[in-house]
């Protein structure tokens, strides 16, 4: 079937007999699906087979052109596959193969390179909110903005009280306050890790369980590859270097899921 | 090998000739600028969520000088087919549509767009994407989760509990209860006892839950999918006397705020409607006028928790300003 696969060009939009390829399509388009398969005497054959078939009459070709298309029916496409949304397509959506594509390649470098230093955008922040998002943040429609973030805090308390683990930070300079807290799990609360990305949008997935299924992946992987190894004990009054993402609620609640932590001095 | 190849290009021109048929939908959306009227198509007004959403919608069009037709389609699917055949009939510039069914209302949005109508759905998904030009619906999940958190931390995460799931068809039911149990899930100590879907109604509710109580009177919660069935059962609980079971809603109804004032009702998450049915009205008016649309097609918007402390912000499914 792959060789049988066309671009229309005069058409962008649109995919021609499109059953299973895949395909770097991420804006919603329309497919046209067939269940017809190509049979073997007219797809591309090996050299050694060459002279073993007769040339098929035009008229025939003709008519298997419309026996293929007669089956037709247009789909949209899933942006996230690029396959043809039928029903069995659209439960196939695994959001755990999706992280596991996205999350060495895409997720972990846009947190280590993308982020602004925590202190320098809470002090934006603080002085003047719209502008110090609209540089710094990252928001779909009229959402709250995310914040991709790193820097550098103490310790001051590790509370696993709720499964909504938290470590408590004191935000340089060193005043024995909490401004801030890192999220342990095992429990993730929101979904800031999917939303500060901005190669991830609600308008990729094919309805809203798709789009939650993303952001669970995505906890489940960070707490199986990130926060389920952390030496939580070993953490208390140390100093911790820290990447990780934020939504904005309030000046008094910055929550951070981090994909990184690890203990400034610790040789 | 030369003619081969040639018999290949020719199969490869007719393939292609003959799917030129199929990129008609694509193009059919510039016949209707002559008219100046907006069909406003959703659920049965019964419900306040859905009055609230048609009114604050009405209002913004005859706001933008629009004509407008009010119409219910009270959640089935072959009603909903003939009023939006009535907005074809009326050649309706544009639709806003609260659809009857996320896989039901593909092909009424689909034919609309056939002749040539733009719709804009309000509040509930279709499970297809490129139809409609615009899909606004509240960010479920992560008012799902809002709740969900809430009704844990209420819980002391422990305890058992009961869910009522909403209409099955509805991707907005599916979506609150995998937020619900994504969050709850995580609590090892907390234990779902019952889960039944009450389908949105809040009589039904009331029975379901009269019955759940026969054989769970120990329970120490009911996380609700909506606010209708949330009424419901805090209704039949306080028949049964068990005034401190917590009742967590969805929607952020007028009743369940003042539930939430009265101590009934423990939270609920409210759910922007008037925000949402706005910003379809004006996202049809910039298309009716542009023709075309720069918005991404499905936005969500985020959903608020309403609690005895802030339950005195809020109006009709809408933050008091």
């Amino acid at each position: 079937m792959g060789s049988m696969v066309m671009e229309n060009t005069s058409a962008p939009n649109f995919k021609i007999c499109h059953l299973d390829e895949p395909s770097e399509e991420r804006s919603p388009t329309f497919g046209v699906s067939s269940a017809w398969e190509i049979s073997p005497p007219f797809s591309r054959r090996d050299d050694t087979q060459r002279e073993g078939w007769g040339i098929p009459p035009c008229g025939f070709l003709l008519a298997l052109a419309f026996l293929l298309l007669a089956g037709c029916e247009i789909r949209p496409l899933d942006p996230a596959t690029g396959k043809a949304i039928i029903e069995e397509a659209q439960q196939a959506f695994d959001a755990t193969s999706f992280v596991a594509e996205n999350w060495e390649a895409r997720v972990l470098p846009t947190v280590r390179n993308d982020s602004v230093d925590l202190n320098t955008l809470l002090a934006a922040l603080q002085a003047d909110q719209e502008a110090a998002s609209a540089t710094y943040g990252h928001r779909e429609g009229t959402r709250p903005y995310n914040f991709i973030v790193q820097g550098t805090g103490r310790v001051l308390e590790v509370d696993t009280t709720s499964r909504a683990g938290l470590v408590l930070l004191d935000l340089p300079p060193y005043d024995g306050t909490s401004e801030a807290s890192l999220q342990i799990g095992p429990v993730i609360r929101g979904t800031a890790l999917r939303d500060a990305l901005p190669f991830i949008t609600f308008d990729q997935f094919a309805n809203q369980l798709e789009y939650a299924n993303v952001s669970n992946a995505m906890h489940t992987r960070l707490v199986e590859t990130v926060l389920a190894k952390l030496d939580l004990q070993a953490l208390t009054s140390q100093e911790v270097r820290f990447a990780g993402v934020f939504t904005f609620r309030s000046l008094d609640a910055v929550m951070i899921t981090p994909v990184e932590i690890r203990v400034e001095n610790a040789e | 090998m030369p003619i081969r190849i040639n018999r290949f290009a020719l199969l490869l021109v007719t393939l292609l000739l003959m799917t030129t048929g199929c990129q008609q939908n694509q193009e059919a959306g510039d016949t209707a600028e002559a008219s100046n009227l907006i069909v406003i198509i959703t659920p049965s007004h019964d419900n306040p969520f859905f009055k609230t959403e048609a009114q604050a919608a009405d209002a913004r069009a005859q706001e933008l000088g629009y004509n407008t037709l009010v119409l219910a389609h009270n959640g089935d699917a072959a009603l909903q087919d003939q009023l939006m055949d009535t907005a074809i009939a009326q050649n309706a510039a544009a639709i806003v549509l609260d659809n009857a069914g996320a896989d039901a209302s593909i092909a009424a949005v689909q034919k609309a767009r056939d002749a040539g109508i733009p719709s804009f759905l309000i509040d509930r998904e279709i499970n297809a994407n490129g139809i409609a030009v615009a899909q606004i619906v509240s960010n479920n999940y992560q008012g799902a989760v809002l709740g969900a958190e809430e009704f844990v931390r209420l819980m002391g995460e422990a305890g058992s509990y009961v869910e009522l799931l909403g209409k099955e068809s509805d991707t907005n039911a599916q979506i609150r209860s995998q937020g619900y149990n994504d969050i709850i899930g995580q609590f090892p100590e907390m234990t779902l006892v019952a889960q039944q879907s009450a389908n949105w109604s809040q009589p039904e509710a009331f029975e379901k839950m009269e019955t759940i109580i026969q054989a769970h009177p120990n329970i120490k919660g009911v996380i609700s999918g909506n606010d209708t069935m949330a009424l419901g059962a805090a209704a039949a609980l306080k028949a049964a006397g068990m005034d401190d079971v917590i009742v967590v809603g969805f929607d952020g109804s007028p009743d369940v705020v003042a539930a939430i004032k009265a101590g009934d009702i423990a939270a609920t998450v409210l759910q922007p409607a008037a925000q949402i049915a706005q910003m379809a009205v004006d996202q049809a008016d910039a298309y009716i006028r542009t023709g075309t649309s720069d918005l991404p097609e499905k936005q969500a918007v985020d959903c608020e928790l309403v609690t005895p402390e802030n339950a005195d912000q809020f109006g009709v499914f809408a933050r008091l300003n």
